[in-house]
């Protein structure tokens, strides 16, 4: 070398000076791959101090990174080396990743680098490899400006992801609101529905805060049911009640169970039963109260219809008994034998029984006067002669009317049949109906004549049938029955004003 | 005499009959009559009944079935009270049915029993 600088221009270069400054990063190694020479621009690039560096092993100055286990810089760095020895050729490596130990000042560790080999041989004159120049470029800023774009990239599509997944959030929380509108509204119906009314109210016990049920039933503003102020839509009689036991159920944190009566916004007084429960929180004080009105008016007069019908229906039972008692005393003693007395005291009762069926057969709004004749005289009709001559206008007759003039037709047939017009085979009863009015008010006049019979003689005495006939009817129907004993045949004159039995 | 007197302690006391159904009527009717009782009656209705209280001859008491049809026979029992008349209930209602202001007024149920109407009768309307 010597010789050639002296041979050019005469002047003597420092060569390891100029080597030393190279813009390059170079190392030079021996064959045996330790560190022969480096420059500052490789001391820079890799954080090395010379000292630390010459005659060392190059792979014991730069080992792999402990940390990444995907290291493969010695690897690759070594095979690289060992195919420069072996072609003595230079070789690039690609793009390598090494990381490089971090000097203890600077907080030791590894940093991450990449780099862009090159190894080239140096011949001696025999032609074996005296020296490897090892040359690296640091990519690392080239490398990470791709990872950063690649960042970029991957962020814009990350972001693209949220902004759909965003959407769809929406959408879905646009339709669990829609659900959730539906479900309230769904509840608001089922309040309205079932017609009962919540309320809740503060740990305390006054109202507070919007009481949609409350409010929309009784017409009150929120601002007036505040407080105690919903029982001035309470029965005047039952308010100062109701607020008392609510106070002591509020003081004793017990359930609340009452009944009172709520003016509706119409002005109406409903019946309510009333409950109410303290909810609790988890350590066991009140959160508030919570209440039910539940509207029992309906029931409750239901339960009064009830009990109504219950007293009258015993009270009928309890009067038939009567009825029958009655009956059974008369008849016995107008009975000359048992068998007698079994005989009309039996028909006695069937005959107010079938009386009793036709008023059923209308609901007992009435009976019409002719189905009781036909169904009283119909067992002595016989094919072959009428035994009956029925005459005038139908009338309808209320309840009381049609059993007692049922009774009385009962009375005058059964007489008939034993003594009279039907015992004797040419005899006929001829029953003549005619309606007036008077004063606005219409009367039935009822005319029994029998004739064909045996000859009547008056009766000794005063029968069971002939009371109910002259005094019973006249009690019952405030009018008159008359009987008269001629002798071609008996005679009852039955006048009653419609209007007072028609009730 | 005196066994008479007990046996029938009603005797001679017009005693007027308020009662609607007419077999019930004409039963109460027969069993004061054995009794010896002047009945007064037996009215069917309301003003019937008030009439026959307003008449000249003055009551030593009522009978008075309580459910008259349509009405009841409260009316006729205060009229009677003004007048110092003492009554009984007839009824086939419970006693607790009675309304409030006439409630614990002697009753007598229906149906009867014959043996013990006249004991009963007697000492309700010397309570009433």
């Amino acid at each position: 070398m010597d010789d050639r600088q002296a041979a050019s221009c005469g002047f003597q270069p420092d060569y390891q000076a100029l080597f030393e400054s190279a813009p390059g990063a170079y190392l030079v190694l021996r064959p045996d791959l330790t560190i022969a020479a480096v420059n500052d621009a490789y001391l820079a690039a890799t954080l090395t101090r010379r000292e630390d560096m010459l005659g060392r092993g190059l792979f014991e100055v730069f080992p792999d990174n402990p940390d990444d286990p995907a290291a493969d810089g010695v690897r690759n760095l070594s095979a690289s080396l060992e195919r420069v020895l072996r072609y003595r050729r230079p070789d690039a490596m690609a793009v390598q990743k090494y990381d490089i130990p971090k000097p203890a000042s600077a907080g030791g560790g590894f940093e991450e680098r990449f780099w862009s080999p090159v190894n080239t041989p140096v011949l001696d004159e025999a032609g074996e490899v005296a020296w490897i120049i090892h040359r690296v470029e640091d990519v690392t800023g080239l490398v990470t400006r791709d990872r950063a774009a690649a960042e970029k990239d991957r962020l814009a599509i990350e972001q693209q992801a949220m902004i759909e997944r965003l959407r769809r959030t929406n959408v879905e929380l646009a339709a669990s609101q829609q659900a959730l509108k539906q479900s309230e509204s769904r509840f608001r119906a089922a309040v309205e529905a079932v017609s009962d009314i919540l309320w809740t109210n503060t740990p305390d016990g006054r109202m507070q805060g919007e009481q949609c049920g409350w409010c929309g039933f009784t017409g009150q503003s929120q601002e007036s049911c505040q407080g105690y102020g919903w029982a001035d839509a309470v029965h005047p009689d039952e308010a100062g009640p109701t607020v008392e036991a609510w106070k002591r159920a509020v003081a004793e944190r017990r359930p609340f169970v009452f009944e009172h009566r709520v003016r509706r916004h119409d002005g109406v007084w409903r019946l309510f039963a009333i409950r109410a429960v303290p909810v609790l929180n988890a350590d066991g004080t009140v959160e508030e109260w919570v209440g039910v009105h539940t509207d029992i008016t309906e029931a409750r007069e239901a339960d009064n219809r009830r009990r109504l019908l219950l007293d009258e229906l015993n009270h009928r039972v309890k009067n038939s008994l009567a009825t029958v008692q009655s009956i059974a005393m008369h008849t016995l003693g107008s009975s000359p034998s048992p068998e007698s007395f079994n005989k009309a005291f039996n028909e006695r009762l069937l005959a107010l029984s079938h009386n009793h069926d036709l008023l059923t057969r209308s609901q007992w709004v009435g009976a019409s006067l002719r189905d009781m004749i036909v169904q009283e005289l119909e067992p002595y009709q016989t094919p072959e002669r009428r035994r009956v001559d029925l005459k005038g206008p139908d009338v309808q007759l209320g309840p009381k009317a049609a059993l007692a003039l049922g009774m009385a037709l009962h009375e005058l047939t059964t007489n008939a049949a034993k003594y009279g017009a039907l015992s004797a085979d040419e005899g006929l009863v001829e029953i003549v109906t005619r309606t007036e009015t008077e004063a606005g008010a219409a009367r039935l006049h009822l005319l029994w004549t029998e004739r064909g019979g045996p000859p009547v003689a008056p009766p000794s005495r005063t029968g069971f049938g002939r009371r109910l006939i002259e005094r019973g009817l006249t009690h019952e129907l405030g009018g008159t029955a008359a009987l008269t004993f001629e002798p071609a045949g008996l005679r009852c004159a039955i006048d009653f004003p419609l209007g007072e039995v028609a009730r | 005499m005196s066994t008479v007197a007990e046996s029938r302690p009603l005797a001679g006391r017009r005693l007027l009959v308020v009662e609607d159904e007419m077999f019930v009527a004409m039963l109460i009717e027969d069993i004061l009559t054995d009794l010896g009782c002047e009945v007064v009656g037996p009215a069917a209705s309301v003003a019937e009944a008030l009439r026959l209280t307003a008449g000249s001859a003055p009551l030593d008491g009522a009978v008075l079935d309580v459910n008259l049809g349509a009405e009841t026979v409260y009316p006729v029992a205060d009229a009677l009270q003004r007048a110092q008349v003492p009554y009984v209930f007839v009824t086939g209602y419970s006693a607790a049915s009675l309304n409030e202001a006439h409630r614990g007024q002697p009753l007598i149920q229906k149906p009867f029993n014959p043996d013990s109407f006249a004991a009963e009768l007697a000492q309700g309307l010397a309570q009433g």
